[in-house]
């Protein structure tokens, strides 16, 4: 493979690097500009988390695993909520359903406006990345008033929700939701128009069609490949039965298409919100639930904004789990990730875009390495 | 691509060792197969169009050790396997369904499940000083007394 | 007198602190006007408007430690920083401030200034040799690359300037344009456009600062640099941020002549001098704002389709043109 003047030079990306937003080995294998193979070590943000839910109660647990990622928290705590609900067998009112689907459509849309500016950044498009943070402000702070919290919001509780909306914050979420999508909108032309963006996100990390099924990828990153999969059509949880919504797909297979998904995505989403504040059933927001769960084995499927996130738990009938799993979507996404990096023929991936397609996935390395063992 | 959960359980209950084919609710299965079989049940599913996997985990229950594989797009089906915690040792799947390869590398380094096969059982997980045959997340393991870690 | 007068002119006006003071001036300029585009602030806090904020970068850098790898050429590691401190001072000599011609002016300065430009970028290209770590050896390879595409149009357009006045002579050229109108009326006006395209990847500012891609190769050829090192080399920067505005300003808007009363001559030049400096560094932080990095290969690309066959036809322009 290698004659006396091609050498492989291995170029270590990570862990500590300003294009990772978290700790992450990317040994790449690069030859001259293109990266011939890559080892992923994705060990440094384990935390012990699967093992810690073993020594805590369900009402503990539900705020350990709330802070296994900051920005899809919500996704967490929703499906440890709809793990513990399942096993007790009861159904949470109306209202909390609803009002579930409004915290997780308002995550998905700051997580996605996080994600451009982020994306805008690895490109080297500064201001792109200002103008997209200053108006994610705004989800944030409809956040704040709705949830508690900007980050870490705290909630879902196990039988329900915590918070009430009122009609106050009704009216300031429409108005949000009105100005985002203008917004959104703008944004969207920007990517559509501006060559440099184009010219750098085109043709860049192609998965295609077969591989991303055969590798198992989730989320915006699988359907950016025209596939249409997705948790909240195909295992309907919380009110995503009864709030219509489109699933967004893309032919294009490239980090460009995935850009488009997602933007595509926050639309959605903020039409779904308007949807279930107009929809809106009165009713109690909680369910007192027992503190010890029936013995059972209860699997479930949240689409967090970076793809399907599945948690399991197995309980014994205490007050503890006896085991709780874990999959997030970035370690599904790992097996195509590493497929992406590679150059094979006429496909040649660049060291310039090693960054744009690691944050064309989405990564989130806390959630993906979240067991080790902590130290007391 | 996916048929009903309720005619999977019933295909599934004639086959040589299945131990038990039960639907637990809406658009979830679960199967309990012996070792032997594991690999070719999951190739039966793999070509009935179960190719997602949702997750694999494992479960520390006492004297043996429990892995579940969790397949399927719209419906789950788990695959599950009971292990003699001693030597817990069975086929790899990654031939079939490639990216299981990352699962069973998570379950290897923390719990010590061997898998023939696997084209590459590298950590995963922990840092490469831990100690070997030292398995985080078995019961055995508790946090307040850690195995010592060496200095390199 | 004659001595005293040199040395003011070589020390203080228009010499080095002169040219010191204005650097850190174009960098607060440069850093507010790409905030004000980003819907930000910039420096705020130290000196009126922020005006002192380069100045305590500076001097924070200077206390910094000062740490070299282990395994990297010390000598050429240590002397590259004042080697290109060194460059850019002696390099804006040549440039006329207040009056035809700078503190120092000869025959063939203009080309003095050309090999000045690429001296910097193998300098650049030894500091990211001697560091031997991955991140600036990439970080030198591309600013070689860079040098490749760019260099031709930038030669290619101030040949133009020197074709149209005819001398090779900074202050020939000067008041060349003060007779004859400014160069950038007539066939210079593609030559100016091509010239700042290239400057921009001399300077490696974005869309070009491919060898400093701050998200790829964390700095590229700076990465080792640390402390004073690293302070010298930003000041380097700075003054090359100031000799290319000032250099555009000379060879396409006519340097420091203009029309001044004529009792304020001493003043008034400078003065103009600065205004049109300004206005090209204007130009460039603009275009900084605006646009995402390009890839080597697409840059490089586009320097050898696009930019070099338009220089040459801005050459051919430039002959035609002097022959009617």
């Amino acid at each position: 493979m290698s004659s006396s003047y091609e050498r492989i030079f291995n170029l270590p990306l990570g862990p500590q690097h300003p294009a990772l937003k978290e700790p992450v080995l990317l040994d790449l294998k690069v030859e001259g500009e293109h990266v011939v193979d890559v080892a992923l070590d994705v060990s440094y943000n384990h935390r012990g988390m699967e093992k810690a839910a073993e020594y805590r109660t369900y009402v503990q647990d539900l705020y350990l695993i709330e802070r296994i990622c900051g920005i899809c928290n919500i996704a967490h705590t929703l499906s440890f909520c709809q793990c513990v609900e399942g096993l007790h067998g009861k159904e949470i009112p109306e209202r909390a359903k609803y009002l579930r689907v409004i915290a997780e459509e308002l995550e998905r849309i700051q997580s996605h406006l996080l994600w451009l500016g982020v994306a805008a950044h690895e490109i080297g498009f500064d201001t792109f990345f200002m103008y997209i943070w200053l108006d994610r402000e705004i989800s944030l702070d409809l956040m704040e008033e709705f949830a508690g919290n900007r980050i870490t919001t705290s909630y879902n509780a196990i039988g329900g929700v915590k918070r009430d909306m009122t009609p106050e914050v009704a009216n300031k979420m429409k108005k949000g939701m009105d100005k985002l999508e203008e917004r959104v909108k703008f944004y969207k032309k920007v990517v559509l128009s501006e060559r440099t963006v184009m010219k750098r996100t085109m043709g860049i990390g192609i998965l295609r069609r077969d591989a991303a099924i055969q590798l198992n990828a989730v989320g915006p990153t699988l359907r950016a490949s025209g596939v249409d999969m997705d948790a909240r059509a195909d295992d309907p949880y919380a009110a995503h039965s009864l709030v219509p919504f489109k699933v967004v797909t893309n032919e294009g297979c490239d980090a460009f298409s995935r850009i488009i998904v997602r933007l595509d995505e926050t639309l959605e989403s903020i039409n779904m919100i308007r949807y279930c504040i107009e929809k809106l059933p009165s009713g109690p927001l909680l369910q007192r639930l027992p503190r010890r769960v029936p013995a059972g084995d209860f699997l479930t499927r949240v689409e967090a904004p970076r793809g399907e996130l599945v948690h399991f738990l197995r309980a014994d009938g205490s007050d503890k789990p006896y085991r709780y799993k874990v999959k997030t979507p970035t370690f599904s996404n790992l097996a195509p990730l590493r497929e992406m990096l590679r150059s094979k023929g006429k496909y040649v991936v660049n060291v310039a875009d090693v960054p744009v397609i690691l944050a064309s996935i989405d990564p989130c390395f806390s959630c993906t390495s979240r067991t080790e063992v902590v130290k007391s | 691509m996916d048929s009903s959960v309720d005619s999977i359980v019933m295909e599934m209950k004639g086959i040589k060792g299945v131990i038990d084919a039960k639907v637990i609710c809406e658009r979830r299965a679960q199967i309990t197969v012996s070792a032997e079989v594991y690999h070719s049940v999951v190739e039966t599913f793999q070509k009935k169009g179960f190719a997602h996997i949702a997750a694999m985990t494992c479960i520390d229950s006492g004297e043996n050790l429990e892995l579940l594989l969790q397949i399927g797009r719209r419906a789950i089906v788990t695959v599950k396997v009971i292990l003699p915690a001693q030597t817990p040792s069975i086929d790899s799947v990654s031939d079939i369904l490639p990216p299981a390869s990352f699962h069973e590398r998570e379950i290897h380094d923390l719990f010590g499940v061997e898998f023939r096969n696997c084209p590459d059982s590298s950590r995963l997980m922990l840092p490469e000083d831990w100690p070997k045959g030292v398995f985080p997340l078995r019961k055995s393991f508790q946090p307040e007394t850690p195995a010592p870690l060496r200095r390199p | 007198m004659d001595v005293l007068s040199s040395t003011f002119q070589l020390f203080i006006f228009p010499g080095f602190l002169f040219f010191i003071l204005l650097s850190f001036l174009f960098e607060w300029m440069d850093r507010k006007l790409y905030a004000g585009m980003q819907r930000r602030i910039g420096p705020l806090y130290t000196g009126p408007l922020g005006l002192l904020q380069p100045i305590a970068d500076f001097i924070k850098l200077m206390k910094k430690e000062d740490l070299t790898p282990k395994y990297s050429d010390k000598k050429i590691f240590n002397s590259v920083p004042l080697l290109m401190c060194a460059l850019m001072l002696t390099v804006m000599l040549i440039l006329p401030v207040a009056g035809e011609s700078g503190v120092v002016s000869f025959t063939g300065d203009v080309i003095f200034a050309i090999a000045a430009m690429t001296l910097f970028c193998i300098l650049i290209f030894l500091a990211g040799f001697s560091s031997m770590s991955p991140y600036p050896l990439l970080g030198a390879e591309r600013a070689v690359l860079l040098l490749l595409g760019f260099e031709i149009p930038l030669m290619l357009s101030i040949a133009g300037c020197c074709i149209a006045s005819g001398s090779i002579e900074i202050s020939a050229i000067v008041s060349w344009q003060a007779s004859h109108g400014w160069n950038i009326l007539g066939p210079q006006l593609l030559g100016f456009a091509i010239f700042l395209v290239a400057i921009q990847a001399e300077l490696e500012r974005i869309p070009f600062d491919i060898p400093d891609a701050e998200q790829e190769i964390v700095a590229g050829w700076m990465t080792e640099y640390s402390g004073r090192k690293l302070a010298l080399i930003r000041m380097a920067r700075n003054l090359e941020l100031v000799f290319m505005s000032a250099l555009a300003a000379t060879l396409y808007l006519g340097g420091p002549l203009g029309l001044p009363p004529q009792w304020a001559e001493g003043i008034a030049f400078p003065v103009y001098f600065l205004l049109k400096t300004v206005a090209i560094l204007l130009i460039l932080t603009i275009i900084r704002g605006i646009f995402a990095r390009v890839r080597i290969d697409q840059m490089v690309a586009f320097a050898w389709r696009y930019l070099i066959p338009l220089s040459f036809l801005q050459v051919a322009l430039t002959l035609i043109w002097r022959l009617i």
